[in-house]
């Protein structure tokens, strides 16, 4: 790997707004900082060396994100989110465990290993019921299933893709929620705030077209939201929550590619709640470790 | 800065802050277009988003 320019590096293959503000903070406050294309490293086993000392990951290939992190941490560099915390985080059902071991509160969730397995699964689990793929984002291929002939045909479907993974089937118990879930955003175990994605389709992702407004942070919600951000062990992170009908809020999964552009069209351009700021502050604050260790 | 959409050949007005890497999208065909280099100015169509992008 080349010199470093600079201490620190962006790692993203896409600039969305998210990296465009975060790009924009760094200049905003006089800090070099390098935008670099995952792709275009090279990634050698015997060049230890790593070009920068601390490397915020934005790369929004989940595959690519894990092998960059998990490259540039054995040459040296401190990334953030860290590689095992992308990993977890990639991974629905690993995620899943971590939650729980932390005693966190969820959904009742199951694996079954195979799409056969999962309809024994799903008649005992009851009806509705959440299929999701184990590595996927934004809603993507997440069914609601409200009985067995849909289940069976969405299993189906699971069963002729090509990909071993998506054959393993995570269930989850649907929770009839009010229209809408919560966001809150975490990093470096503070809180920058909430909103609530509200959307007329089951499904409230932003990526999905789900609006923002504001949600108080309540002390409970912060402590749940850190809580589970710590779980899995990312710096930065976007902790997804549901309402019950009975009132208990429950943890659903940590994104730890977080993306903000909803959250900021709720919150607007408010200091307190500047996630791009918050999370130059997070690496800035990393990089001063590692020079003064 | 303008430059031409690569699908509709009109002519796109770019911010002079432009980031390789970054989307926009042309205003006349509303294509999804990609900025392989900032500078100079050269777009292509924005990819299909793969399996495993996302948050």
């Amino acid at each position: 790997m080349a010199a470093a320019a600079t201490p620190v590096a962006v790692l993203a293959s896409r600039v969305r707004g998210e990296e465009r503000q975060i790009l924009a903070t760094f200049e905003r406050r006089g800090i070099p900082v390098t935008h670099v294309d995952p792709r275009d490293l090279p990634y050698r086993a015997d060049d230890a060396v790593a070009p920068w000392l601390v490397v915020l990951n934005r790369e929004i290939s989940a595959t690519r994100a894990r092998y960059a992190a998990r490259s540039l941490e054995a040459a040296g560099a401190v990334v953030v989110n860290s590689a095992a915390a992308t990993e977890l985080c990639g991974d629905k059902w690993l995620s899943t465990l971590a939650l729980r071991r932390a005693g966190l509160p969820m959904p009742r969730t199951s694996l079954a290993l195979t799409p056969d397995a999962a309809l024994a699964h799903i008649e005992e689990f009851g009806y509705p019921v959440v299929i999701k793929p184990l590595t996927s984002s934004w809603g993507k291929r997440v069914a609601l299933v409200r009985e067995r002939d849909t289940a069976q045909a969405v299993l189906e479907h699971c069963a002729a893709l090509p990909a071993p993974q998506a054959h393993l089937i995570y269930l989850q118990e649907y929770i009839d929620k009010p229209g809408r879930d919560l966001r809150v955003i975490v990093v470096g175990g503070r809180p920058v705030g909430a909103v609530y994605r509200s959307s007329a389709e089951w499904r409230t992702n932003v990526a999905r077209g789900a609006e923002t407004t504001v949600c108080p942070l309540t002390p409970a919600l912060s402590k749940l939201a850190t809580d589970a951000a710590q779980a899995v062990g990312a710096e930065i992170a976007g902790v997804d929550l549901v309402e019950t009908t009975d009132s208990r809020i429950l943890v659903l999964e940590v994104n730890q590619g977080v993306e903000f552009t909803g959250f900021r069209r709720a919150h607007g351009d408010s200091e307190e709640h500047d996630v791009a700021a918050a999370i130059v502050d997070l690496v800035l604050a990393r990089t001063e470790a590692v020079n003064r260790p | 800065m303008a430059t031409a959409c690569p699908e509709c050949e009109a002519q796109i007005a770019v911010p002079e802050q432009i980031l390789t890497s970054e989307l926009i999208e042309c205003p006349e065909c509303r294509s999804d277009l990609e900025v392989l280099t900032a500078s100079p100015l050269l777009l292509a169509m924005a990819p299909e988003p793969e399996e495993d992008w996302g948050e």
